[in-house]
Formats: C-alpha cells, sequence, structure tokens
C-alpha cells in the first residue's frame, strides 16, 4: 500500500461511516467512471423523446437510459439490480457476505408502468410493484436480509436512504448497508408534471436567466456503507465518509416549496451542526436544481441564508441527466463522492447565465479544482421535505 | 423514546383519501396539540403506509387515458407519490421538523430501526415525535391508522 | 370553479385576481385551466396559462380561441 493511502486511512476511526462501493444507471452512463467522465465533459442525454411525441405528449424531452430493455413493469428492479451489482463487486463483499447486509431503498413510484397497467385494467398485484415490492425482489436476488427499508420520500428519497443508513450503521444494528435511490421513467409522473406546468419546452436549465421548468430522467444509484472498523478488517477501500443528514418539512404546499427557503436553510444547519463544520468548511452545495422558478428561486433563498463568510461553490446536474426523482439524489451524492476522491466539481449542467447574483454564492461553469474536506448534497420533495447530507473526504 | 399517547382509528370515507383528506388522523394530532401546548416547529413525524399513492396514481392515469395526455387534469398528480399523505398530514398539524415515510405494511421496520429513527429526529431539536401507521387504499374507502406520541427520554 | 373547490366564496367579480383575491394557488390554477380545456375543448399554452389571472381574462382567452356557445 502507498504511504499516501496508509496516511489517509490511519485518520479514519473505528466508528467512521464509509462507502466502500457504488454503482449507478444512468442516462449518461451506465458505470460511475462513465457517468462522471460525461459531466466533466458537459455533456447531456436530455433531448425529444419519440416515443412520448406519439402518445401526444405535449412536453416530450427527457432523458432516458436507451441501453437497458427490460419488461416494463420490472424496469426499476432492473435498473437497481445492476447498479447494485456494480456496488457490490467495488466493495469487494463476498457472497457469503452479503445475507447479512440490509437493504435501504428510495423511491417515489416503484414500478410506475405496473400501476399504469393496473389502471388499463390489467390484474396486477400492486404491493410487488411499490417501493416496497421492489426492495424484496433486490434482497431476494442478491440473497440479503429480507427485512428491507423502503423509503418513499420522493425526489429527496436518495439522502433519506444514504442518511439513515449511517444512523443504523453508528447503532450497529447492520455491519453493512446498501443504500440507493431508483426510478424508472414514469409516464405518469411525466403527464403529472407536464400538465402542472411544471416541465421545460426544451430541457430544464436550472438556476438558469431562462429556467422554464423541470425534465424527467430515470435511474438508479447504491452505495456500500459500512463501519470503518468492520471495512478495514475486510481491505475494503474507504471511497467516502458519510457524516450527517439534516431533515425538517415545510409544512406549507402539496408541491411548491415555501417561497422563503427558512426551512430548507434549517435542514442545511441541522446537517451542518451534527457533522460538527461550519458553511465555510463546504467544499460546495450539490443544489437540489429542478429548474422550476419556484423551486429554484426558495432554494436559493436558502442558500443566502447561509452563515458564510468565503465564497461557497455550488453545482447541480439535472440539466445533464433529467430529475430521477427516487434516484436524483443517489446519482447526486456518488457525484458528491467522486468529486472528493478527484478534487474537481464538474460545471453545473445547464446553467449559463446565472438567474440570480451574490458575492458570496459562486456557480461552477467550467470544472474546478477544489480542496475542502465537504461537500453539501441538498435535495427537496413534494410536500416540503428537505434534506442536506454531508458527505466528507475518507481520510 | 417514551410513548404519551396512542390512539387507533378506523373510518369510512366517501371516496379517495385524496379527495375526502386525512381528517381523522389530524384531529388526534391537532387536539395534543392544543391539550399539551406543543410547539410545531419542535414537532417531527415517521409515517408508514405502502399504499398512500395508489388511488390517485391510478386515477390520474385512468383520467390520462380517457382525456388523453395532453389534456388530463392533473389535480390528482400531487397524491400520487407514497410520501402524499404525510405531506398532508405535516401541513395540516405544522409538522416543521423530519418526515420520515417508509413505505411498508404495519408491521414492516422492526420497533429497534424505529428507535434509532426516532433518537436521530430527536437530535434535530424536536421535542415530540408523530409516529403513524395508515392502511389508505380499500375498495370501500374504509381506512385505518394508529397515531403515536412520543417524547426523546 | 364550485366544483373544484367547494369551501370557495361563491361571490367574486370577474376581474378579482384568482391568486390574491379568491385564494387560488399555482396548483389549484393548473387544475382550472385544464378544465377549461376540457370544458370548450382548447388547449392553452404553457406561454399564456399564466395570464389567465381572472374570470375575465380567461373568458377573452376563450373568445379568442374562437368558441361559439357561452361559457359555463
Amino acid at each position: 500500500m502507498s504511504t499516501f493511502k496508509l496516511k489517509m486511512l490511519t485518520m479514519l476511526q473505528p466508528d467512521s461511516i464509509v462507502i466502500t462501493g457504488m454503482g449507478v444507471m444512468t442516462p449518461l452512463g451506465n458505470t460511475v467512471p462513465i457517468f462522471w467522465e460525461a459531466l466533466l465533459q458537459q455533456r447531456s442525454a436530455i433531448e425529444p423523446q419519440e416515443d412520448l411525441a406519439a402518445l401526444g405528449f405535449k412536453h416530450i424531452y427527457a432523458a432516458r437510459i436507451k441501453e437497458l430493455i427490460s419488461l416494463p413493469e420490472n424496469r426499476g428492479l432492473e435498473l437497481a439490480k445492476t447498479a447494485i451489482q456494480q456496488a457490490i463487486e467495488q466493495s469487494k463483499l463476498n457472497p457469503g457476505d452479503l445475507n447479512s447486509v440490509k437493504l435501504i431503498i428510495g423511491t417515489t413510484m416503484g414500478e410506475s408502468a405496473a400501476f399504469e397497467s393496473f389502471a388499463e385494467g390489467q390484474s396486477i398485484p400492486l404491493g410487488q410493484y411499490n417501493g416496497n415490492g421492489v426492495a424484496k425482489k433486490v434482497a431476494a436476488h442478491f440473497q440479503l436480509l429480507p427485512n428491507t427499508t423502503c423509503v418513499g420520500t420522493a425526489c429527496a428519497a436518495g439522502n433519506y436512504a444514504i442518511g439513515t443508513a449511517a444512523w443504523l450503521l453508528k447503532e450497529k444494528k447492520y455491519k453493512q448497508i446498501i443504500a440507493g435511490g431508483v426510478e424508472p421513467f414514469s409516464k405518469t409522473a411525466h403527464v403529472g408534471f407536464s400538465r402542472s406546468r411544471a416541465m421545460s419546452a426544451t430541457g430544464c436549465k436550472p438556476f438558469d436567466k431562462s429556467h422554464d421548468g423541470m425534465t424527467l430522467g430515470e435511474g438508479a444509484a447504491f452505495v456500500v456503507m459500512e463501519l470503518w472498523e468492520n471495512a478495514s478488517k475486510r481491505k475494503a477501500f474507504p471511497l467516502a465518509q458519510i457524516h450527517a443528514l439534516g431533515l425538517t418539512c415545510d409544512a406549507f404546499h402539496p408541491t411548491a416549496p415555501h417561497p422563503s427557503g427558512i426551512k430548507m436553510s434549517k435542514s442545511i444547519y441541522s446537517a451542518l451542526r451534527l457533522a460538527q463544520i461550519n458553511t465555510d468548511d463546504i467544499g460546495w452545495i450539490c443544489i437540489h436544481g429542478s429548474g422550476t422558478e419556484a423551486s429554484d428561486t426558495a432554494e436559493w433563498n436558502a442558500m443566502q441564508l447561509m452563515d458564510k463568510k468565503e465564497r461557497l461553490h455550488f453545482a447541480g446536474y439535472k440539466g445533464a441527466i433529467g430529475h430521477s426523482l427516487g434516484a436524483a439524489s443517489a446519482l447526486e451524492a456518488i457525484v458528491c463522492i467522486q468529486s472528493l476522491l478527484h478534487k474537481i466539481i464538474p460545471a453545473s449542467a445547464g446553467l449559463n447565465e446565472p438567474f440570480m447574483r451574490n458575492d458570496l454564492l459562486a456557480p461552477v461553469l467550467q470544472n474546478e479544482r477544489f480542496e475542502k474536506r465537504y461537500v453539501l448534497n441538498t435535495a427537496y420533495a413534494f410536500g416540503g421535505l428537505n434534506s442536506a447530507l454531508v458527505i466528507g473526504k475518507a481520510g | 423514546m417514551k410513548l404519551i399517547q396512542a390512539q387507533k382509528i378506523m373510518w369510512l370515507a366517501t371516496g379517495p383519501w385524496y379527495k375526502t383528506g386525512l381528517q381523522p388522523i389530524v384531529e388526534i394530532i391537532n387536539n395534543w396539540i392544543s391539550n399539551n401546548g406543543l410547539d410545531t416547529n419542535k414537532t417531527g413525524l415517521i409515517f408508514l403506509c405502502e399504499d398512500g399513492g395508489y388511488d390517485a396514481c391510478i386515477d390520474l392515469w385512468k383520467m390520462a387515458i380517457e382525456q388523453g395526455v395532453r389534456f388530463v387534469n392533473p389535480a390528482p398528480f400531487p397524491y400520487s407519490l407514497s410520501s402524499s399523505p404525510a405531506g398532508f398530514v405535516a401541513k395540516a398539524c405544522n409538522i416543521f421538523g423530519p418526515a420520515i415515510i417508509l413505505v411498508e405494511k404495519e408491521n414492516g421496520s422492526t420497533q429497534d430501526e424505529l428507535d434509532v429513527y426516532a433518537h436521530q429526529i430527536f437530535l434535530q431539536e424536536v421535542t415530540h415525535l408523530y409516529i403513524v401507521k395508515a392502511t389508505l387504499y380499500n375498495s370501500e374507502y374504509q381506512y385505518n391508522s394508529t397515531v403515536s406520541l412520543y417524547t426523546g427520554q | 370553479m364550485e366544483d373544484m373547490k367547494p369551501a370557495l366564496d361563491k361571490d367574486f367579480g370577474i376581474q378579482d385576481s384568482f391568486i390574491d383575491d379568491v385564494g387560488l394557488d399555482s396548483l389549484d390554477l393548473t387544475e382550472y385551466v385544464a378544465r377549461i380545456e376540457n370544458t370548450f375543448l382548447i388547449e392553452v399554452d404553457d406561454k399564456d396559462w399564466k395570464q389567465l389571472i381572472n374570470l375575465q381574462a380567461c373568458i377573452e382567452y376563450i373568445q379568442t380561441k374562437n368558441v361559439d356557445h357561452a361559457p359555463a
């Protein structure tokens, strides 16, 4: 082992919560390295979808995973299985280890296509296709612990899954937990956002002057998490640490965030307080950045409320891969982890001219290097569910 | 965590909950708030429900088929998510602290796990936690729920 | 409107702002505009829907779409 690696590893505590494996399925690539490289090249997977046009949708831009062929009702299951397989392999978990591993899945709608088939008159046992059902099938496939958890916190589900996994590991309830989010493309969600006048005509441009709505995506992102004392015994390599999850609720509206961003900023404050760090310790914020005026504005207001003396960088990636709902914040957590490993923040996708300016808030318009130890991953969901996850370097 | 009060309720609605509301749950919580003088800024929620989004999700797609995806009324959409009943209750009861939604049947998460979630919620400047378990999809709109109030140690 | 939000005060003027005076939010408006579309068989573009701030604006918009029968 190199001297550098050895030094890094000795900075971890036995009860540090580390990530030892990651896996993704995204419209910009089906492995972490391919996805990461695409972000650095500022590519976008958002494009007009022929099948949506043929179905008569007014809004036809979306980001989809072309390479995955599956039965529509099992698309979420296949996305999750592929991503989790990558994470397990990277973490070097042996098949014999898996039967004591817990699974926490975040999602919004589970297998949306199954619900659509049911609405169309087919006989479908819905319990097998909601998020809980998907989790059970994934656990059965990998022979994980059968008592899975599904966190149904929609657009923030990934943060909730990873953050609550850290809570359980801290209390030594499990040796390893696989946590993350999955969301197959949902025609129901597409029609819902489109008809709610929340969808962009040509692809979302989060935090940009010309932001005109969100764009739907799909994907899966999962991490293997464990205490360093267990990972080190297995000689698994720690990729990052999970420090704290801050949560609040706007209790304001079924879909719109509170325009002040006050409760969003409270979730950030809680996360920083529990991680025992200050705003100025944060290298950058991975914004939720959905691209609607209401959401971007509330989130901007929340960031302005943060107590900072130095310029705080921020970037978001829904402008490249769309909004993958239950998978979104898990995908974004993996971008945060990659940025800590490579010390680079990929340019914020879809952002050319910021819609607001503040001397202490700096949009990342080109790939940028950074040195600080912590990244903040924020995600905000329907119902005013606010989350902020502090992710840090492994050593 | 310490259990303060719990109530089990069943009610017959005239339609799906997303149209008729969740008043039976909301009333229990709002009564606790006023009887105990709770600071709603310091209240949190764990909501366990597998089927909270079913009716709205199915209705939205049915309507999309009937009216066309270009013209369908989006009214059910906000309620088509598993998290929607929790959001409804949080809004009606001013629950501003952490709100966690677990998609599972009544006895999904172990008490051990719920204790861990509760402990972490109390660390976020919360003094009172509601744990709501509910079944919200039924052809006769017969719904049931257990609503509990906890404090930290 | 009564069908959509039965709790609303039934008496409001055609120039009363839906949001400021009648108490609708943006989500209610998307539903109301969808009902207008389905009733009058017209499509309200995304760039137009925010102009429908009160009943008068709705009536004028429907008329520009050349609908012959009277509004409900």
